[in-house]
């Protein structure tokens, strides 16, 4: 599969989209914590798709792509100055509107980036600490002690 | 718990209005960001301008200030236009740096330096990697087309690799935050990594860079040297790093190693195995198995790493750690393998321990493991899906 295809046919291009937008909003959302950034990570990382010029090998290779894309794109964003001065406030915010509402989410999005994407992978999509080191790139012993610490300080909150 | 976080997930989602307006904005400016790119290179070659004066403000002898930056940006004034941070720009600007240049592949890499803090104060850096090790490395690589090569930057994806003598590639920490511009056609990279490399300076320190950050690209020969792997046909570097000896600590390094690979596991608990959603056949399976198959190599004695590791396998093919608790507390064989999909061929590492060392008989299984074993099957079928 080829992204100059995909810019160029809107119908194969919307049938990608309509099958990795969710992964990719779930993703997003995890690291920035609020719909309108979510919904601009996933503006620029399906952009990006279509400018990448990229060859993918199948389906599962674009969508490890997506995922490590999303993931540094939205690390990018989390480091950057002026996203951090922003949401300041935009977060208190945000923390106001969701306390009570849902534990297990507000535990979820606050866990350490490092541990959004394999938490996210693992329970939600099923994938395997081998599987998940492959998409990410990285070891899967790294992955397993991210899982392991995760599901500690996740355990620990909801016991 | 599992179905809370399922569920949890489950709920973040867009409404269908929200997924169509999404989708028709990014069809509408696919375009329109392609221009946005060419604004911010633009923008640099401002920047790029601000820096021929900053350079000539500093004075660089015989060579003319444009003549200087358009070779290359010195790392201090590429950590101020690319990572925006003036503090370690400095930093950069009063540590003298070793200048190393390679070439793969039509590409020219350069190596323009590096800077160690024992101080984190990213918040999201020390969130992020900050219990694998303290302080931090930031590493100022360029890299563009050779002279007459027919290569270009774009879509161009490049990663580096940190490895120490002795450690097995995937056994070091491969975690890494990068910034990266072109700038007049070198692509600048200002890359962080966890750790202050001078605690391996007991022994080398080495840098890979390639493209997709591909560990595949290296391996270690069974001396502890690491090497590029020639079979990975890909853009492929290794720049060996100058430590501070004096602050080599192999007590430190080895500690950091132990707890980066172990985690909260027990480092002296009988290894998982098969580690869960890992395939791998039984003993019969490869007693059956070794008993058509061509021996390689016998008794070979294995490297053994600074975390105790005994090493197994075929360098350049397929390594990894044997399991020593396993050899330890049942005085049984530990049978590994590994099936090279390109070449069809599985190979098996038989393992023992013998007087307080390890070594490995080599076989190559002679059938066809992938009709014959459906452990193999199901590996193939699971790499095949990210091949």
């Amino acid at each position: 599969m080829n992204s100059e295809l995909l810019r160029t046919d809107k119908d194969l291009f919307s049938k990608i989209y309509h099958k990795y937008v969710d992964t990719i909003y779930r993703i997003s959302f995890s690291f920035l914590k609020n719909e309108d950034d979510a919904k601009d990570a996933v503006q620029e990382v399906f952009i990006k798709l279509l400018n990448s010029k990229k060859e993918y090998e199948n389906e599962e290779h674009l969508k490890a792509w997506l995922i490590v894309t999303t993931s540094n794109y939205c690390k990018n964003i989390v480091s950057n100055w002026w996203w951090k001065r922003k949401t300041i406030e935009e977060n208190a915010v945000y923390e106001k509107s969701t306390t009570g509402k849902d534990e297990v989410l507000e535990l979820v999005l606050g866990l350490p980036d490092k541990y959004k994407i394999p938490v996210y992978l693992y329970y939600y999509e099923g994938y395997n600490s081998r599987e998940i080191s492959r998409i990410w790139g990285k070891p899967e012993s790294t992955i397993r002690t991210y899982l392991q610490k995760a599901k500690k300080m996740l355990k620990e909150e909801l016991e | 718990m599992s179905k809370n976080i399922k569920n949890t997930f489950e709920e973040i989602k867009l409404n269908d209005s929200e997924k169509e307006q999404l989708l028709e904005n990014i069809w509408d400016n696919k375009d329109v960001h392609s221009e946005k790119n060419n604004m911010r290179i633009m923008n640099n070659i401002m920047k790029t301008a601000a820096a021929v004066a900053v350079v000539a403000a500093l004075g660089v002898g015989s060579v003319s200030a444009y003549e200087y930056v358009k070779q290359l940006l010195s790392p201090k004034e590429v950590v101020s236009v690319v990572k925006e941070d003036n503090e370690l720009a400095e930093k950069f600007g009063k540590s003298p740096q070793d200048i190393m240049v390679q070439e793969s592949n039509g590409y020219e890499i350069t190596y323009l330096g590096r800077v160690t803090t024992d101080e984190v104060k990213d918040p999201t850096f020390i969130e992020n990697f900050g219990d694998i090790m303290d302080g931090s490395t930031s590493i100022v690589l360029a890299i563009q087309p050779s002279k007459g090569a027919n290569t270009s930057l774009d879509g161009k994806d490049f990663g580096v690799v940190p490895m120490i003598k002795g450690v097995l590639p995937l056994m070091y920490p491969q975690s890494w935050e990068a910034n990266s511009e072109i700038i007049d056609g070198v692509l600048y990279e200002v890359i962080t990594v966890p750790g202050v490399w001078d605690i391996f300076g007991y022994d080398k320190v080495y840098l890979g860079v390639n493209e997709n950050c591909d560990f595949s690209g290296y391996y270690m020969e069974n001396d502890g040297e690491i090497k590029i792997n020639e079979k990975a046909n890909t853009v492929n570097v290794l720049f060996e790093i100058k430590t501070d000896k004096s602050k080599a600590d192999k007590e430190k390094a080895k500690e950091y190693l132990s707890d980066y690979y172990y985690g909260d596991r027990d480092p002296n608990a009988i290894e998982d195995e098969p580690f869960p959603g890992e395939v791998k056949g039984t003993e019969e399976d490869f007693k059956t198995a070794i008993a058509n198959s061509t021996l390689l190599s016998e008794n070979e004695e294995l490297y053994v790493d600074i975390v105790g590791r005994p090493i197994y396998g075929i360098p350049g093919i397929a390594q990894w750690s044997a399991r020593k608790n396993y050899m330890k507390k049942t005085g049984k064989v530990d049978y590994e393998w590994s099936y090279v999909l390109d070449e069809k061929v599985l190979y098996i590492f038989a393992v023992e321990l013998r007087d307080g060392k390890y070594y490995q008989n080599v076989y190559k299984y002679n059938g066809d493991a992938r009709q014959d074993f459906k452990w193999v099957q199901d590996y193939c079928a699971l790499i095949e899906g990210y091949k």
